[in-house]
């Protein structure tokens, strides 16, 4: 039995035999969640979901929480996270150490987090890969990354506090500092043997500070979110300086959306990153809607969009881009997902995209002269939690 | 003439009987504290905050420590959708929210009604609900007004 299999028998089981491991009169809790997926594609490989299709496709996390009678909190989680034929797999450890931090509430209305904390971005950043919360098996990826350009976690600090609480407009403030860092990945052809290389890199973001605001409204589900960040970056591919990169500064903005009302829900959210003495910019917006049919059945479609405006073209496709600088769309995704709740905590999920863009893993894209590759992907998902 | 003044009484009759309903379906559970506390009533709005761990203390400075009952519970499922306006579902989904994001964690859940009577009991900062049937006179504990 391998490794793996180890860890997620020993999950599964301590699950069945123990639904809610809670010792609550010592303020331990155990939790986990489990989303197990087959996914396959038809004509190309992207986010690691081969054309033959793959089972080993899955996110695992269990959380030991211990919470004092002096309102602070020690909280650490686990993960275990296969991606199929995914070039990030090179590096995913078989056991991760997702998340860990303190956090002591001042008040009923402020916290403060020390640690390994979740980065408080947008509506889904502290919720990616908990399958049991998601519409579809994943984020929007291009709003929050798949390894790149965003982080789930920050090594540092977040400060948190409620403004107007009780009122028809409250808001809550999070301000954050520190430390993270992302993966970037490149292909290149091997000119001696002409294959395909792929390399992943780490890139650091320095001295980051970023702020997240949400407003509620006083229709209740309802709220808008914005936020900013500036950090440090370095090393990677792009900004480290043996692959031709520089180290920069970068600036992100972040806005959203969110509509959860009793039958439909409507969110949307749109991210820009620019870098510091470049025109160049990156981000991404997505439109997710969805409707209750039944307590049991629900159904999303979703649009989302990367882009990469400015980008410089490097001088030998100048003449064939006709400029040094180019607008691009990276990506378009398009999907209907369906999920049924058999029971409280066990989602069965079925969805289908309509891909088009440049981020197929097969083999290297020239971005400047080739047209975006399209391909239609399927997941069928089992999600659960405790 | 008679059978107007029949289809009218049917009439008054029908209303009484819904009105009576709706009276038994508001009045299905009540809101139980220690009886040292001196809150007499709360606002449903605050209620329902105090039961998603939004509030967590008592006007004198005290922890509020709310308990619930199990999920499957007819008696919770009254309680959810009379004070938080959602059904059981919902309010376990936002507690997953609140698991997996590091927030929180949910209320400890209590089996039977007796059981969250004598968990009130034993703590001053305690709050619950149970059916409205059931007899507490022998517990010290009291039953808190509802406001809108």
């Amino acid at each position: 039995m391998s490794k793996t299999n180890k860890w997620l028998h020993f999950i599964c089981g301590a699950q069945l035999l123990v639904p809610a491991f809670v010792f609550a009169q010592s303020g331990l809790n155990i939790h986990g969640h489990l989303m197990q997926a087959f996914a396959i594609s038809d004509k190309h490989q992207v986010y690691g979901i081969p054309t033959s299709g793959t089972t080993d496709y899955r996110n695992l996390a269990l959380q030991i929480r211990y919470d004092s009678k002096l309102n602070s909190s020690f909280v650490v989680q686990l993960s275990h996270k296969r991606l199929g034929g995914s070039p990030y797999m090179q590096v995913e450890p078989n056991v991760a150490f997702d998340w860990g931090f303190y956090e002591y509430k001042i008040s009923d209305e402020s916290a403060v987090r020390i640690g390994k904390i979740l980065y408080p971005l947008g509506i889904y950043n502290e919720l990616r890969d908990v399958g049991i919360l998601l519409p579809f098996y994943r984020v929007p990826s291009t709003v929050y990354g798949e390894r790149g350009h965003t982080s789930e976690t920050i090594d540092g600090f977040s400060y948190s506090h409620t403004f107007r609480k009780n009122a028809r407009w409250e808001m809550n403030l999070s301000v954050f500092g520190g430390h993270w860092s992302m993966l970037e990945m490149a292909t290149f052809s091997n000119p001696y043997t002409g294959e395909d290389m792929q390399i992943i890199e780490e890139a650091r973001s320095e001295n980051g500070l970023g702020t997240q605001l949400w407003l509620m409204t006083p229709l209740e589900g309802l709220r808008f979110g914005s936020g900013i960040v500036r950090s440090h970056l370095s090393g990677g591919i792009n900004f480290n300086e043996n692959y031709g990169g520089k180290e920069r500064d970068i600036w992100g903005q972040n806005y959203s959306m969110d509509c959860e009302l009793e039958r439909v829900s409507l969110k949307t959210e749109y991210v820009r990153y620019d870098l510091n003495g470049m025109d160049f910019n990156i981000g991404g917006a997505y439109v997710q809607a969805g409707f209750v049919w039944t307590e049991k059945l629900r159904t999303f479609a979703k649009w989302e969009s990367s882009f990469l405006n400015a980008m410089p073209v490097p001088p030998p496709f100048i003449m064939a881009v006709g400029s040094n600088k180019m607008d691009l769309t990276n990506n378009n995704d398009t999907s209907l997902g369906f999920n049924y709740s058999f029971a409280q905590n066990i989602v069965f999920k079925f969805e289908i995209h309509w891909y088009e863009g440049f981020n197929i893993e097969e083999k290297s894209v020239n971005l400047f002269v080739e047209e975006p590759y399209r391909t239609r992907f399927s997941i069928i998902s089992f999600a659960t939690g405790f | 003439m008679v059978k107007k003044f029949n289809l009218i009484i049917l009439a008054i009759g029908l209303i009484i009987q819904l009105s009576y309903v709706d009276a038994q379906e508001k009045e299905k559970f009540k809101i139980i504290v220690h009886e040292s506390n001196s809150i007499t009533k709360l606002s449903r709005k605050k209620l329902s905050r105090i039961f998603l761990k939004k509030e967590g203390q008592w006007k004198n400075g005290e922890k509020i420590t709310a308990v619930d009952l199990v999920e499957n519970s007819e008696i919770r499922e009254a309680f959810s959708r009379e004070i938080h306006g959602k059904n059981v579902s919902s309010i376990k989904a936002y507690w997953q929210k609140q698991i997996f994001t590091g927030r929180d964690v949910p209320l400890p859940e209590k089996l039977t009604e007796e059981e969250v009577i004598r968990y009130v009991q034993e703590n001053d900062g305690a709050i619950g609900y149970v059916a409205s049937a059931t007899p507490i006179e022998k517990y010290h504990v009291k039953v808190l007004g509802l406001e809108d």
